[in-house]
């Protein structure tokens, strides 16, 4: 009976969310096994084996060592991607976790700690969403030093506001149904009230929000590492090899295509999910189907 | 005395809106106090500023301490929404005994406050299984019945009903009615408000009503009193217009709506409905007038009955 509830409540339709999944199932996975997984050291350079393309290939200069080829300094795209997958998929789930966090602490003092606080926070909330945020990345980078730490930073920055306003708005909206008053009335305090009748009540809309954080983080940080203000060469992060690839557009257009496919791909994993999530979390479907 | 409210006055959107102006009331153990009024007159406001829930902009409110518990909120609330008025992610138990893990200062309830919680509900006929459900789960009257628990749970000195019923089925209602008669009859040192715009579920509970309009008191006394002998038109045409009154048609239906509250009239707030309104009532605000019997009283230029 618990079993068959839990999976009631995870069930996916099948068709672009479950792709999804298995992208992000893969991806995950490749984060974990990235060691074991690639044939090379993505940073082990061979020598007088630059720019060779692909299994896509018919020429005589197709190595089978190298599946997807080689960059312009020898070393294997595949491995290279594989341990990519690590650096920018965690460097999104930690601009996701950041984000959420101090998403969630500025929205509830917003949205409970009375007005001055409100004016506050989300005064400055409007500031940092005034600036694009790949410029106000760019500047937090430029202060801070370039590295994928600072990016993570930067990318933070740009993604606190976005949940600070929706978890603001939606314990705003919680707040005025009567079982807040009710537990007021029992002489509930700030605290209490937020972490156990506004917060959990909530979870969906965070939930969609930190998801589709995740996702925006690693684009973030890409074009961050693409900008050369991000992972620092050689770290075969994602947007570091678009960037490293970059004078290579024409003669070998793979060299830009694969990470920027990579990072395509999980990217709109992860927005497919964030609805999946929305449809998921509404309380009344996931409470009916929990039944 | 378990409550005293002097001149209360509320005001909303930066003081353009009056919704309480020179409310005054007593409030004894053991008594059943009524509040009703048509939508808009400001009741269910004056029981969210009894309840402490919102601040009288003027005026005070004095409730005596329950002996030397000063943690203790000494105010049940019960609302008309009932589904609303619970977490929707907590099981019926957790919601009544929540108020008791509040009060004891405990982040989440024990087996302790579970098993009061259990032994109060089943008093209400709420079964174990009803127990474990989450609100959606429940018709209204099990909501509102452990709403009711919930409300009862920390044994409150002040009990305050907003609606409880309004929103059930008819024979619904007479279950929860006689609930909330059985509980308050159970325990002499509770008060109990009780704000409705159903003057059958009044005469049926209450000792002891108070007749709002446009966010004042018009009328004041003993329940069986006001309704058979009403003394302001006003309370005249509430009673008369009940269509469950038993007695043929409506014969004296309420004209008309009540004048806004953003423009008050100078004289009295119902002269524009009535119609027994003399010319001074146009421009003379009347007076609350108390009479010889104590708690009975009315502002009225040209009463009823007299």
């Amino acid at each position: 009976m618990k079993g068959k509830r839990a999976f009631a409540a995870f069930r996916i339709s099948f068709g672009s969310a479950g792709a999804a999944i298995a992208v992000l199932v893969a991806a995950t996975l490749t984060v974990l096994a990235a060691d074991f997984i690639s044939p090379h050291d993505p940073l082990q350079t061979f020598e007088g084996a630059y720019r060779l393309p692909g299994f896509w290939s018919s020429e005589a200069h197709y190595d089978p060592r190298f599946v997807l080829g080689t960059d312009d300094v020898g070393r294997d795209v595949l491995s290279r991607l594989l341990h990519g997958a690590r650096w920018s998929m965690l460097a999104g789930l930690a601009v996701a976790v950041l984000a959420t966090a101090l998403g969630v602490i500025l929205g509830s003092f917003a949205a409970w700690w009375g007005r001055s606080v409100d004016a506050l926070i989300s005064r400055a909330m409007d500031v940092l969403m005034a600036l694009p945020s790949i410029l106000l990345a760019i500047v937090v980078v430029t202060i801070l030093g370039p590295s994928l730490l600072n990016a993570i930073l930067a990318a933070t920055l740009t993604a606190i506001p976005g949940i600070t306003r929706v978890v603001r708005a939606q314990l705003m909206l919680e707040m005025s149904k009567p079982y807040v008053a009710a537990a007021r009335i029992a002489g509930a305090g700030g605290f209490r009230i937020v972490l156990r009748e506004l917060l959990p009540n909530c979870g969906g809309p965070i939930l969609v929000q930190a998801t589709l954080g995740f996702g925006d983080g690693l684009l973030n940080v890409a074009a961050l590492g693409f900008l050369g203000l991000g992972a620092r060469p050689p770290a075969p992060e994602w947007g570091a090899m678009l960037a490293d690839a970059r004078g290579f557009v024409e003669s070998d257009p793979a060299l830009v295509t694969l990470p920027g496919l990579c990072i395509f791909l999980v990217i709109w994993a992860f927005n497919i999910l964030g609805d999946e999530v929305r449809d998921h979390c509404d309380p009344k479907t996931h409470l009916r189907e929990a039944r | 005395m378990i409550l005293e409210a002097r001149g209360i006055q509320k005001f909303y959107e930066q003081g353009r809106l009056q919704v309480l102006r020179d409310l005054s009331l007593e409030l004894h153990a053991g008594e059943i106090l009524a509040v009703v009024g048509e939508s808009g007159c400001g009741k269910s406001t004056l029981a969210r500023v009894l309840a402490g829930l919102e601040a009288p902009d003027a005026g005070e409110i004095r409730r005596s301490q329950a002996g030397g518990m000063s943690k203790h909120p000494g105010v049940g609330f019960v609302f008309q929404d009932s589904l609303a008025s619970l977490h929707p992610r907590r099981r019926a138990w957790q919601q009544i005994a929540e108020p008791l893990a509040i009060l004891r200062g405990l982040w989440r309830p024990t087996a302790q406050e579970r098993a009061e919680a259990e032994r109060l509900a089943s008093t209400m006929g709420l079964s174990a299984e009803l127990l474990q459900r989450y609100p959606h789960e429940l018709s209204g009257g099990q909501r509102q019945r452990v709403n009711i628990a919930r409300a009862f749970i920390t044994d409150p000195q002040l009990l305050i009903l907003d609606e409880p019923v309004s929103a059930l089925d008819v024979s619904v209602q007479a279950q929860i009615l006689n609930l909330l008669v059985d509980l308050v009859g159970q325990r002499t040192s509770r008060a109990l408000v009780f704000i409705s715009h159903d003057l059958n579920v009044v005469r049926f509970l209450t000792d002891r009503v108070l007749v709002m309009y446009l966010g004042e008191i018009v009328e004041s006394g003993q329940a069986s009193e006001v309704l058979r002998r009403p003394r302001h038109p006003y309370t005249a045409m509430l009673a008369m217009s009940d269509p469950e009154r038993g007695e043929g048609p409506p014969t004296r239906v309420a004209q008309g709506e009540p004048p806004s509250p953003y423009d008050r009239p100078n004289g009295c707030a119902f002269a524009s409905r009535c119609d027994r309104a003399l010319p001074k009532c146009h421009q003379e605000r009347p007076r609350f007038v108390e009479a010889k019997t104590a708690g009975r009283g009315w502002s009225c230029h040209n009463p009823l009955n007299t």
